[in-house]
């Protein structure tokens, strides 16, 4: 049965450092396996080695360069079972899967959606940079660069894949796409800050906005 | 045909009023347990797979892949 969204509910915090997409979707697919079957959510925080990432909508357009030129930047190209289309995952990006029963959350898949861009805008404001929502474009912006993009999986009202924050990423590696498929700049909280930030101070962040926006209780 | 129901585009939250279906896991005339994956569809930046109200079999499917529905739409028939 579905709850209420402002029930608190109980979370384990599960930070991987640094790893290949694959062992952070394995990660995933055990913690989905774990909340299926009654164990509390699991919030997946993490950092991938150079990686391209297409959704089910992504095309073979959003690449502006050939397979050779990204294997010659040390990053591959993968498909996903995620929403959206291409992306880049890298170090200095923080990578949160949260793996979260929707039916602790009223069912309301779009609610969860605006919730986790909420997290990001209000840990942005924490830093004083404003971010905002642009309508019809799922992500969070800061003018019209975009600094954080999101993509979802749900099976069994259980959420999975997540969000991308750019924190001291080397935006370069964006140059090869057209991120989301659409013709736009990416930026991170370094360029906007002028200068890089512990990404551990941001992971302290971002795990208690999402304690604020979605009333969890972090289980030690 | 008075054991024939409807599967229903659930509602996913205010401002999500269109999906598209992406994949049918299952085919017309195979059985399904409840629970199990029956469709998955594109929703904002999410995809959804949409679970089996009950155990039955899907005897015509509505719509198929790519096709656009709206939320409350039946997309598929079964028993």
């Amino acid at each position: 049965m579905p709850q209420s969204l402002n029930s608190p509910c109980s979370c384990l915090v599960q930070d991987l450092g640094a790893v290949t997409y694959d062992l952070g979707y394995q990660a995933q697919l055990r913690a989905f396996h774990d909340v299926l079957h009654g164990a509390p959510n699991v919030l997946i925080l993490c950092e991938h080695f150079p990686v391209y990432t297409v959704g089910r909508s992504g095309k073979d357009g959003n690449f502006l360069c050939s397979a050779a030129e990204i294997q010659k930047l040390g990053a591959c190209k993968i498909l996903v079972n995620r929403g959206g289309q291409t992306t880049f995952h890298g170090p200095g990006q923080l990578v949160v899967y949260p793996i979260f029963s929707l039916n602790h959350f009223g069912r309301d898949l779009k609610l969860f959606i605006t919730k986790n861009e909420q997290v990001v805008i209000d840990l942005l404001q924490d830093f004083g940079i404003v971010a905002n929502r642009i309508l019809g474009s799922t992500g969070v912006w800061v003018a019209h660069q975009k600094i954080a993009s999101l993509g979802f999986g749900v099976k069994k009202w259980i959420t999975f894949h997540g969000l991308g924050l750019n924190v001291n990423t080397d935006l370069r590696f964006f140059d090869m796409i057209k991120p989301c498929g659409l013709d736009i700049q990416m930026t991170s909280i370094k360029n906007q800050l002028g200068r890089p930030i512990e990404m551990d101070q941001i992971k302290k962040q971002i795990i208690f906005q999402f304690q604020q926006q979605f009333s969890l209780d972090f289980l030690k | 045909m008075i054991n024939n129901k409807h599967l229903i585009v659930p509602f996913l939250g205010e401002g999500i009023d269109k999906v598209v279906i992406s994949a049918w896991h299952v085919s017309e005339n195979q059985s399904f347990q409840q629970g199990d994956d029956l469709v998955e569809i594109l929703a904002d930046k999410a995809i959804f797979d949409l679970p089996a109200p009950e155990s039955g079999m899907l005897t015509r499917i509505l719509y198929q892949k790519d096709q656009e529905v709206v939320v409350g739409q039946a997309i598929g028939v079964y028993k």
